[in-house]
């Protein structure tokens, strides 16, 4: 059932865990060694879709932003390029995944919504790059390879999601089934 | 998985292939490679041919040989053949450069966009 008190202990308390589970898994992908250094798996957007559908909109913008600033406190970019790329990145795919699952909610699942939120992510950051920080178009070249990779990663990261969602809230959070593993063991108990 | 879903996947790895399309265009390889020899363009050679041409230099004949991978100088009658020591260009912006004979090669098009370092 989705919480939408936001005085409530309850609602502070969740908002500040999610923002610590984007927080870890943000730590924890920044240690996965990569094949291109400009492709990122953003499984910290887990966390933020996860405080999108359990405890709404304003949840998911506090997690978001909150990850990017402890992140980058963390790594020790904080103020850097590349720490305005990551939030330019994150404001603008929470953006879009609030509007997407505000007005596509009879056509999109939380799938949808996070394959928008990578590639939200993906073209922010390729235009900031692009014309803020390196200053030239030929950062356009990345373009495919990021477009392609936000694509499969977005997939992975919203099934993800619906995993959690699905066992956090039971409620109808999208149309997608509970998994059935998890109902059998329920009945077992 | 809502079919609304499939469709936005379909439709985000369209943009993603076209992407690739368009940018093959973008960044293509120069087709035509210009010779200037004191300053005047003597000749305007077709980079997808597979021929050699002759030069007339300042300081002699210069010998030139298009080929897949590119122009290239390969025979000249200046005393440090530097020319024919660069190899063969193919990118847009590319140069080659004969100071004995005042001969420049280049590939016309833009100026080429090549990538020396990105850290997003």
């Amino acid at each position: 059932m989705p919480l939408r008190h936001k005085n409530s202990t309850q609602w502070l308390t969740r908002v500040a865990l999610l923002t610590g589970f984007g927080l870890a898994l943000y730590l924890f992908e920044s240690l996965i060694p990569r094949p291109l250094p400009w492709i990122k798996p953003g499984l910290a957007n887990i966390a933020t879709i996860v405080a999108l559908y359990t405890l709404g909109p304003a949840a998911a913008c506090i997690v978001s932003m909150l990850r990017c600033v402890l992140g980058s406190l963390v790594g020790g970019t904080l103020m850097s390029p590349s720490f305005w790329l990551s939030i330019c990145g994150a404001a603008s795919s929470v953006t879009a995944m609030i509007i997407v699952r505000r007005l596509g909610k009879k056509i999109f699942s939380i799938i949808g919504v996070g394959m928008i939120g990578a590639f939200a992510h993906m073209l922010t950051q390729v235009t900031v790059a692009g014309f803020l920080v390196v200053g030239d178009e030929a950062i356009l070249i990345l373009l495919p390879s990021m477009l392609l990779s936000s694509l499969i990663t977005g997939l992975i990261v919203g099934y993800a999601s619906h995993l959690i969602v699905a066992r956090i809230a039971p409620q109808p959070a999208s149309p997608l089934p509970v998994h059935e593993s998890r109902r059998g063991s329920d009945n077992v108990g | 998985m809502t079919p609304g879903d499939r469709i936005l996947f379909f439709v985000l790895l369209g943009i993603g292939l076209l992407s690739i399309l368009s940018l093959r265009l973008l960044f293509a390889p120069g087709r035509t490679a210009s010779i200037f020899v004191s300053n005047r363009l003597v000749k305007k050679i077709s980079l997808g041919s597979d021929e050699t041409h002759l030069i007339h230099g300042v300081a002699g004949a210069i010998e030139l040989r298009v080929a897949p991978d590119g122009i290239r100088v390969t025979q000249s009658e200046c005393p440090e053949k530097i020319c024919m020591r660069q190899g063969a260009i193919s990118n847009k912006g590319q140069i080659i450069v004969c100071v004995p004979n005042q001969m420049i090669i280049t590939i016309d098009g833009e100026a080429g966009h090549s990538l020396d370092a990105v850290t997003p």
